[in-house]
């Protein structure tokens, strides 16, 4: 009897190893391969973004600093209009031209601040800068007026020209009033 | 002979013959060796499935640690400085791009004037990546002109829905107020867009002028030029 049953009881015994040991537990190891393997891909990948970063930084850290100087103006983190408008008034200056009549309009900082905030990780557009709106008048002839604005269109500290108006007088010297717009890229929060 | 074919020289078994214990014993025999390799199949299976099991958490373990490494490796200041750079370097391109320069405006407008045409204001209203657009006033001594201007301006491809309006005559008396615009002739308004791509700043000098104002400019506060390269 005992010769009869045993075997069954082998079968049945290997089988339950199979059934409910085995095969679940070889279903386990499967997924904890894919997931190893997921954690090596994700390794290999970090090292070589992280590569990628250092060989960033070194690039970034060759600039020289008359370059890092020049895209600080180009774009500032914040507007100086006191230093602009002592720019302007110098390269009207140097044209022998009036500068006065300055209005500045600042643009809604918080609403740049929105904006970059949803910006965050992807391309600038023009809605993150902050901007800032100087009109002024100048008094001048036109070959000076247009000097002026050479000057100012080519100038580091980059200004938008917005708005030009003038009516021509009788004598040389004409009145013009223009808006330029100055840029700021304040940091990402 | 006929006998001879239906007879076989192999002893034909009869039932009975073979005892059914020893039948029995033999098929007893061959279960017991299968349930036999079965359990130790199963055991065998087992034990490597155990060793697979461990040698999988222990590379999983292994895994995770390396991805850990390499996670600590990251400075956060390294990305921050980065990506501050990588940003103000898109805005620099941005901005680069879309400058505008008013002087060829003035360049086209001086080109594309006819002499007996005297513009008497201007007004300039650009709208950043959007559109430039102009307005202006002017005089002329006949409508022929005006009309030759008109088609003079829209064979220029820069100046785009070119609309004249206001056109109006003026007689002699007005122009002792002095004023340009009210001189005798024909008086007109003028209004046209220009696409913003085509009047982008190149770092190119448009007029005389600029040539002489570019020597004083540096010694100007602002003082360096930028190009788009």
């Amino acid at each position: 009897m005992i010769r009869t049953i045993t075997p069954i009881f082998s079968i049945i015994i290997a089988l339950l190893i199979f059934f409910f040991y085995a095969k679940p537990e070889f279903a386990i190891i499967k997924s904890t391969q894919g997931e190893a393997e997921q954690y090596n891909d994700a390794a290999a990948t970090a090292a070589a973004l992280n590569t990628e970063l250092n060989a960033l930084v070194d690039k970034k850290r060759s600039f020289s600093p008359g370059d890092l100087a020049r895209l600080d103006a180009l774009v500032p983190t914040d507007i100086n209009e006191v230093k602009i408008l002592t720019d302007l008034n110098e390269i009207a200056r140097t044209h022998n031209m009036l500068f006065g009549n300055i209005d500045v309009k600042n643009s809604d900082t918080e609403a740049a601040a929105i904006g970059q905030t949803e910006a965050s990780g992807q391309k600038v557009v023009y809605t993150d800068f902050v901007t800032s709106d100087i009109t002024f008048s100048l008094i001048g002839t036109y070959e000076q007026f247009k000097a002026f604005l050479g000057d100012v269109e080519k100038s580091l500290v980059l200004l938008e020209v917005l708005n030009i108006e003038f009516t021509a007088g009788e004598g040389n010297l004409q009145q013009y009033t223009m808006t330029v717009r100055s840029f700021s890229l304040p940091p990402t929060q | 002979m006929a006998g001879f074919s239906r007879s076989s020289f192999i002893p034909k078994e009869t039932s009975g013959v073979v005892p059914n214990r020893v039948r029995r014993l033999r098929t007893f025999h061959v279960f017991n060796f299968i349930a036999s390799a079965m359990l130790i199949g199963a055991l065998a299976l087992a034990g490597g499935v155990l060793y697979l099991s461990k040698s999988a958490k222990s590379k999983l373990l292994e895994a995770q640690q390396s991805l850990n490494d390499q996670k600590n490796l990251f400075k956060q200041e390294n990305i921050d400085e980065v990506r501050s750079f990588a940003r103000r370097l898109q805005g620099a391109e941005l901005l680069i791009q879309n400058h505008i320069s008013p002087l060829w405006i003035f360049s086209e407008l001086e080109k594309e004037t006819m002499q007996k045409v005297q513009f008497s204001s201007i007004s300039i209203e650009h709208t950043p990546t959007f559109e430039v657009k102009l307005t202006l006033e002017g005089v002329t001594p006949e409508f022929k002109t005006l009309a030759l201007q008109e088609i003079q301006l829209s064979l220029n491809s820069i100046l785009k829905d070119i609309t004249f309006s206001q056109v109006a005559t003026n007689d002699g008396n007005a122009s002792k107020e002095g004023d340009a615009a009210s001189a005798s002739g024909v008086s007109f308004s003028l209004e046209g867009t220009f696409a913003p791509s085509r009047i982008l700043y190149d770092g190119s000098a448009h007029s005389s002028g600029l040539t002489a104002s570019n020597a004083l400019f540096e010694s100007a506060v602002l003082g360096e030029s930028i190009t788009s390269e």
